[in-house]
């Protein structure tokens, strides 16, 4: 089958290339219209409102106290059944639980592996992972293991089963999320206290934010970060993935240093991190030219800047509306105007203009940037 | 000045090699993965376009703008989740079995697709799709596993 499958994607050659001579002209697809402030605003409202009748319905249905004071989760008749369920299409985009898992993986730098039943795997040496499963029954019963990507013996089980989270908040990096059922997971073929399922018990029951735990055959391994500084980003990122960790690169304008070179590497060099871990990059751009009528590529004293960033490893290509979308605090007034450096336009740096002062200098990439003390953009 | 010109003129040369080598059939895997031709075209432009200004600072060209195209599209697509899913947009000169490939692998979950496509296609094996897609190769596996199992019934369900 592995062959036919070979065989049939060896048909895409039968496409018709329109490119020989070269590729096509840079140009921008326009993104699609999105709604403005207001409107969103409005929505987060609505949103709230519609979250706190959602935690009264819940606490009132499944009770308050602790998880083993709650009833048993519910059926997978009753999942499959249940409001909010993303189960009657091969891949929902616009299912509210398919968001909401990509805004928690977003969030935590974690990665989704199966959208249709929103299977979320955590990093390489997150010490954690996350599974939020619609409908067990569509993964056989269980949860595939997948030992190397927990650490330190304990596989931490956060998510739910179903239905739309009731509340989540960020704590020290990290998230965790409260919700009402419990979820089914088999981990490293073994159940909770390293239980082995019964036939009939192939997955064990774990209740949300419980700790599971799991035997390790072999010691998580881990890899020493290299020294990067004065490399170029291409050879950081080489460097990173022979090593088999997964980088973030972030461009800044940093003084005195050669442009395009790495200046700071987080974790630093000779730390010792798991296998996939992320590595930030941040490299040195060419100085920023300024925007007409700014005085400073950033108009605010050095001490009242303030960096801002999470970890987010796609880049992501389109232009200002993706900035404008993902940092708040950008006024309706701001411009968000790209960096060009000579007549190359680059999608690395982009500046927010707010009365012709830059306020903040974003980066594309890993959305993470300079922001001035004040002027409420990603928060400072 | 005159060896910075020799070793800008190698550099790009070193890329039309490449674009002649890889382009139409990194077009052809962008096609697949996003099945849809604006997005393919502006991902192969935008991917060589970057590549071209990087110069000699891109110790393996090949691999940077097949990384660089997938995750541009990748992009693209997320942009695109809020507007309409692009239409079937294969021309009607596409032989059927193309066209019904690229339908059928529309059903899947983007990252499947991406890791189906650089695997079968693209002929990557999975440390280094891991590379080109930003992931790590346990998670580019349970992709591969889970896509393959899905395109099979898809396809058989098709041939049926």
């Amino acid at each position: 089958m592995t062959d036919d499958l070979k065989e049939r994607f060896r048909s895409l050659d039968s496409l018709e290339f329109p490119y020989r001579e070269g590729p096509p002209p840079v140009r921008r697809i326009r993104p699609p219209a999105v709604p403005d402030r207001r409107w969103r605003a409005g929505t987060a409202v609505f949103a709230l409102l519609i979250g706190g009748i959602a935690l009264g319905f819940a606490i009132r249905a499944f009770g308050g106290g602790p998880d083993d004071e709650k009833p048993p989760p519910a059926s997978s008749e009753e999942i499959e059944t249940g409001p909010g369920t993303c189960d009657d299409g091969p891949w929902i985009e616009h299912c509210p639980e398919a968001e909401w898992a990509r805004s928690v993986v977003d969030v935590a730098g974690l990665e989704i592996v199966d959208e249709q039943t929103v299977l979320v795997v955590g990093a390489p040496g997150a010490a954690e992972f996350h599974f939020w499963a619609m409908d067990p029954a569509l993964h056989g019963g269980s949860v595939e293991p997948l030992p190397e990507i927990v650490a330190d013996g304990v596989a931490r089980v956060i998510d739910h089963v179903d239905g739309l989270p009731i509340y989540g908040f960020r704590s020290n990096a990290r998230l965790w999320l409260w919700s009402h059922h419990g979820l089914n997971v088999w981990v490293d073929g073994r159940g909770p206290g390293g239980a082995t399922p019964s036939r009939e018990d192939l997955v064990a029951l774990v209740r949300a934010s419980r700790a599971v735990p799991y035997r390790s055959t072999t010691p998580p391994p881990s890899v020493t970060i290299p020294n990067m500084v004065r490399l170029t980003d291409q050879q950081g990122m080489i460097a990173l993935d022979d090593l088999g960790l997964t980088w973030i690169v972030g461009y800044r304008t940093v003084d005195g240093v050669d442009p395009w070179r790495i200046t700071s590497v987080d974790p630093p060099a000779g730390s010792r991190v798991a296998p996939g871990s992320i590595v930030r990059l941040l490299v040195a751009t060419d100085v920023t030219p300024l925007p007409p009528g700014a005085t400073d590529a950033l108009d605010c004293d050095v001490r009242h800047r303030e960096a801002f960033g999470g970890p987010n490893a796609r880049v992501l290509p389109g232009d200002s509306l993706y900035i404008v979308g993902n940092l708040p605090g950008i006024e309706p007034e701001d411009d968000v105007v790209q960096v060009t450096f000579g007549d190359e336009r680059w999608m690395g740096l982009w500046h927010v203009i707010r009365n012709g002062s830059v306020v903040a200098v974003v980066d594309y990439g890993s959305l993470d940037g300079v922001a001035c003390q004040g002027s409420g953009v990603a928060g400072a | 000045v005159e060896q910075d010109a020799v070793v800008a003129e190698s550099d790009r040369q070193r890329l039309e090699d490449v674009y002649r080598e890889h382009g139409a059939k990194l077009w052809r895997a962008l096609m697949a993965y996003a099945g849809d031709r604006d997005v393919a075209d502006e991902a192969l432009s935008e991917a060589f376009a970057q590549a071209a200004a990087r110069g000699s600072a891109l110790r393996s060209p090949e691999r940077w703008v097949w990384t660089a195209a997938f995750r541009i599209a990748g992009g693209l697509l997320k942009t695109r989740r809020l507007g309409h899913p692009p239409a079937d947009q294969a021309s009607e000169a596409d032989a059927t079995e193309t066209v019904e490939l690229l339908a059928t692998l529309a059903k899947l979950p983007p990252r499947q697709r991406a890791a189906l496509v650089l695997h079968y296609y693209g002929g990557y094996r999975t440390r280094e799709i891991a590379q080109i897609l930003g992931s790590t190769a346990a998670t580019v596996r349970v992709h591969l596993s889970a896509g393959r199992r899905r395109l099979r019934t898809l396809l058989e369900a098709d041939d049926d």
